[in-house]
């Protein structure tokens, strides 16, 4: 996306979404479920899995699997991104 | 206080997931130039000319330098030597900063443009003219070593760096396989693949007149050994003056190891303009530029009796070394790949014969496994093939070959036929486990089913071993290493009973902040928070030979349990004084120095407030509580394991599914389940990256052709499924906390065992090597080239 498309638009960065010091429940759920290594590519999974989760609040594994196909991590093998977004969804619908 | 063996969140885990992860491109120096690396086009050309006329005068441009510039500069050593058979020493041509003369491969660093900003540096670096004469390149290393074959070094005949030779007796290897029952014959390649940590690489060169000190900040898996080779062997600047700082580091599997050309470039870049300089790699120059890893051809006959024992195994591999020699290109298709041949079986005679040559391609060094996964493959693939040819059920063919158990204590340690001595292993255990684990009767019971419906489905074993840890110093010199492998551990307990770690191993994802940190917690009872790791700063560091080979925890680890003895064994002589009791009589557990049999005892925090404050204190003890400890390791160690791979396969399309993977692995004793899983989870989707996507295509001319994430399939989320680990654990008998390592395991376990199911699958239309990656496309002309469907 270039900037210009971008216009008008509301901005979330990794940087804003923990909210007064605690986690967001993605954030939360990547730690608790180890889906972060060298956390170079987590901003990125993070976000992908924030709008994810905001168009589909109950994904399947393999529509996890789907939604996560733009972003490459060379360290987890995803196996444990997928389980972390798993948790959030969980901990967004129960609250 | 039972950290060890638990699944502990990690420490780090919070800056990286708020955005606060510092990698060496976020650090930004006040001064800071930038610098851009104009790059051959060619794989192989002279260098007629380089007019920077235009480029001088571009906006912002500060310096440009070109190889004459640096005519007198050193190139980049190599830290491994191996020897030909003959014994003469391998051949060794320049690595240089900038090339003067020819280019050797595509990216080749031909000039260095430094401006105030990025645009402007790279704007000024396409103002550069370079007048090439094209030469004719080889790509493969077997055509490179024919006579005739174009020169990669023109001092370097048949561009063969080595031919190197291990094992058995030749003679008596070639009799065997001659009168053998049955030989399985395997040709075939092992592919080069690019690492892809998905942080390109970064170097800031920072050079301070007045203190006339360097500060080079780099994204490295070693600083301390970058700091050795910059200033002994490139720049010739004393060591006390360098500072290597490698801050967080994303991802490198092997390929941040190695000391590159442009970390010696922005300090000497530095230097000659009094500015911080930094160069960050563009994607593509990250496919051109980081170290590729494989790269073999190989031959590989395995001899049987009647029986179906192992009776001999011969291998001839051609290895490719790229266009110059990586810091360890030569340790890995030798000492880190012959030396694994032996695998898990008792294969009484092995012998394997390399040649290394040179092409007109991108250094080939260590990539996670680095010699051991292409020993694997070549091995495993050829248990399951053997095992097609002979009738005989894969597991069954293991279980007839497997060395029988042996703990390294009770029973001596293995010795095989190519060098090692195996520390510990228990490999029918393990293959057992996984036929349980997947539910090998029920599986084989679906194949037919499925076969029977007219579907494609393959199951694949591979059973291997590693060897890791790396490495007893003294072995490794007297294989050819140049530095020595041991690790350092400084354990600082602070006046108030708070412990800060400095360890030179190097985290760039393992998690070493919470390892380690576990175990000083475990082992002084006091809580994980009251423990700081701190690493990658040559300063704060004594020294480090950093992080590769799964080495980490098994020799960085066992060097701070060294510093952990020492501190507990002060602590108890300041114990028994304020205790008023004698030294033998003091015991420490849980945190507290007791007098044994009595309630009388002094906690942690007391004894370490004394250590500093030592009013009433032992008689001509030292003051403190801090100690540093160098550990070099008896052993490699020796994991093992057992993957099993289930795939379908889809008749119209060729399309390979993964269905099942397991992986059952025997790492030792382990300190933290959830990173150990984490780390075999990455590992094995490298592993599967191979098998069935991965590949660096290069052209006739020399061209690296899929060098973009658009055109290197490596494997997404959706390419993947969710793997099932298991373990067993059979200690390390000769490292402190019994452990052996995991970094590597999974991708030398897995990918023989997806290249065996796709066989597997295919085996209605004959036996089949699939050649990797094994794509949709191959699988499809495989199936319809035999007329059925």
């Amino acid at each position: 996306m270039l900037a210009a498309q971008a216009d008008g638009a509301e901005i979330i960065t990794i940087e804003g979404m923990a909210q007064k010091g605690s986690l967001h429940p993605i954030q939360e759920g990547f730690r608790e479920m180890h889906g972060l290594q060298c956390g170079f590519c987590t901003p990125g999974m993070v976000m992908t899995a924030a709008d994810l989760l905001a168009t589909n609040s109950s994904p399947s594994e393999a529509e996890i699997r789907h939604g996560l196909e733009g972003n490459f991590c060379r360290c987890t093998g995803y196996h444990n991104i997928v389980k972390s977004i798993q948790y959030a969804a969980d901990k967004m619908q129960s609250s | 206080m039972g950290l060890i063996g638990s699944s502990v969140k990690r420490v780090e885990d919070k800056r990286f997931l708020t955005g606060k992860g510092k990698y060496t491109d976020d650090i930004v120096l006040p001064g800071q130039t930038i610098a851009r690396i104009i790059r051959s086009p060619h794989a192989h050309a002279k260098i007629i000319s380089v007019d920077t006329a235009a480029a001088e005068s571009a906006d912002g441009v500060i310096a440009i330098f070109t190889g004459k510039d640096l005519a007198g500069v050193n190139g980049v050593p190599c830290g491994w030597q191996v020897n030909f058979k003959n014994g003469d020493t391998m051949k060794e041509p320049a690595h240089p900063l900038l090339v003067a003369d020819k280019v050797r491969h595509v990216g080749d660093g031909v000039a260095i443009v430094i401006a105030e900003s990025y645009a402007q540096a790279k704007d000024a670096a396409e103002k550069i003219k370079v007048d090439y004469e094209v030469l004719d390149a080889v790509i493969d290393p077997r055509k490179a070593a024919d006579d005739g074959a174009p020169l990669v070094h023109d001092d370097v005949p048949n561009n063969t760096a080595f031919d190197w030779q291990l094992g058995s007796d030749a003679g008596e290897v070639d009799e065997a396989i001659r009168s053998a029952h049955h030989v399985t014959t395997l040709e075939f390649s092992n592919q080069r693949l690019i690492p892809n940590a998905i942080e390109p690489r970064s170097a800031i060169g920072h050079y301070e007149e007045a203190s006339d000190k360097f500060t080079l900040y780099t994204s490295s898996q070693n600083p301390h050994l970058i700091r050795l080779l910059l200033c002994a062997f490139v720049l010739g600047i004393p060591e006390h003056k360098v500072r290597v700082i490698s801050p967080d580091v994303g991802g490198g599997f092997g390929s941040k190891i190695f000391h590159y050309t442009e970390e010696a470039l922005v300090i000497w870049c530095s230097r000659e303009i009094n500015r911080p300089v930094k160069w960050t790699a563009e994607r593509s120059e990250s496919f051109l530029t980081d170290a590729h890893g494989r790269d073999h051809i190989s031959k590989a006959e395995l001899a049987f009796d009647a029986d179906g024992k192992m009776t001999a195994l011969r291998v001839k591999t051609y290895a490719n070394l790229g266009g110059y020699l990586s810091t360890f290109g030569p340790a890995v298709p030798t000492y880190l790949y012959g030396t694994l041949l032996q695998g898990l079986y008792t294969t009484p005679l092995v012998n394997v014969d390399v040649t290394a040559t040179f092409t007109h391609t991108t250094p080939v060094d260590a990539y996670r496994g680095a010699g051991r996964p292409e020993a694997t493959y070549l091995l495993e693939r050829l248990m399951d093939t053997a095992a097609l040819e002979l009738g005989i059920d894969p597991a069954e063919l293991r279980f007839k070959n497997f060395i029988p158990a042996f703990d390294g204590v009770e029973q001596a340690g293995y010795q095989t036929q190519v060098a090692l001595q195996y520390d510990s292993g228990d490999y029918q255990r393990i293959l057992k486990k996984a036929l349980d684990k997947i539910g090998y009767d029920q599986l084989r019971a679906e194949q037919k089913a499925a076969r029977d419906s007219g579907k494609l489905m393959g199951i694949g074993f591979s059973t291997y071993i590693e060897a890791c840890g790396i490495a007893p110093s003294a072995v490794v010199g007297a294989l050819g290493a140049r530095a020595g492998l041991f690790e350092v551990a400084q354990v600082r307990v602070q006046p108030t009973g708070k412990v800060s770690v400095y360890t030179g191993a190097h985290s760039h994802g393992q998690g070493h902040e919470t390892t380690f940190a576990q175990i000083v917690a475990d082992r002084f009872g006091i809580a994980l928070e009251d423990v700081e790791v701190v690493h990658g700063d040559s300063e704060s560091v004594a020294f480090g030979m950093g992080t590769y080979g799964s080495r980490s925890l098994a020799v960085g680890g066992s060097a701070i349990i060294k510093s952990i003895e020492k501190v507990i064994e002060k602590g108890t002589k300041i114990a028994a004084h304020k205790l008023e009791a004698a030294e033998a009589d003091i015991e420490f557990a849980d945190g507290k120095w007791s007098v044994k049999g009595t309630d009388k005892s002094v906690g942690f925090g007391d004894v370490s407030l004394t250590a500093y404050v030592p009013h009433d204190y032992p008689e001509g003890l030292e003051p403190g509580l801090d100690f540093s400890s160098f550990y070099d390791p008896a052993n490699f160690t020796y994991p093992f394991g057992a993957h099993i791979a289930v795939v379908e396969i889809d008749k119209e399309t060729g399309k390979v599914t993964l269905k099942r993977y397991l992986a059952v692995d025997d790492v030792g004793n382990v300190i933290n389940p959830m990173i150990v899983d984490g780390q075999v989870h990455g590992g094995v989707a490298q592993g599967i990256g191979q098998a069935l996507l991965e590949a660096a295509i290069y052209d006739e001319s020399g061209q690296l052709i899929n060098g973009t994430y658009m055109d290197y399939t490596m494997p997404r989320a959706d390419d993947l499924v969710s793997f099932e680990t298991d373990r067993t654990t059979t200690p390390c008998p000769h490292n402190p906390l019994g452990v052996k390592g995991a970094g590597e395991t999974g991708t030398i376990g897995s990918t023989p065992a997806v290249v065996n199911a796709v066989m597997d699958a295919l085996s209605a239309y004959g036996i089949w090597d699939p050649p990797m990656p094994v794509t949709s496309e191959k699988v499809w002309e495989r199936i319809h080239s035999n007329g059925q469907s």
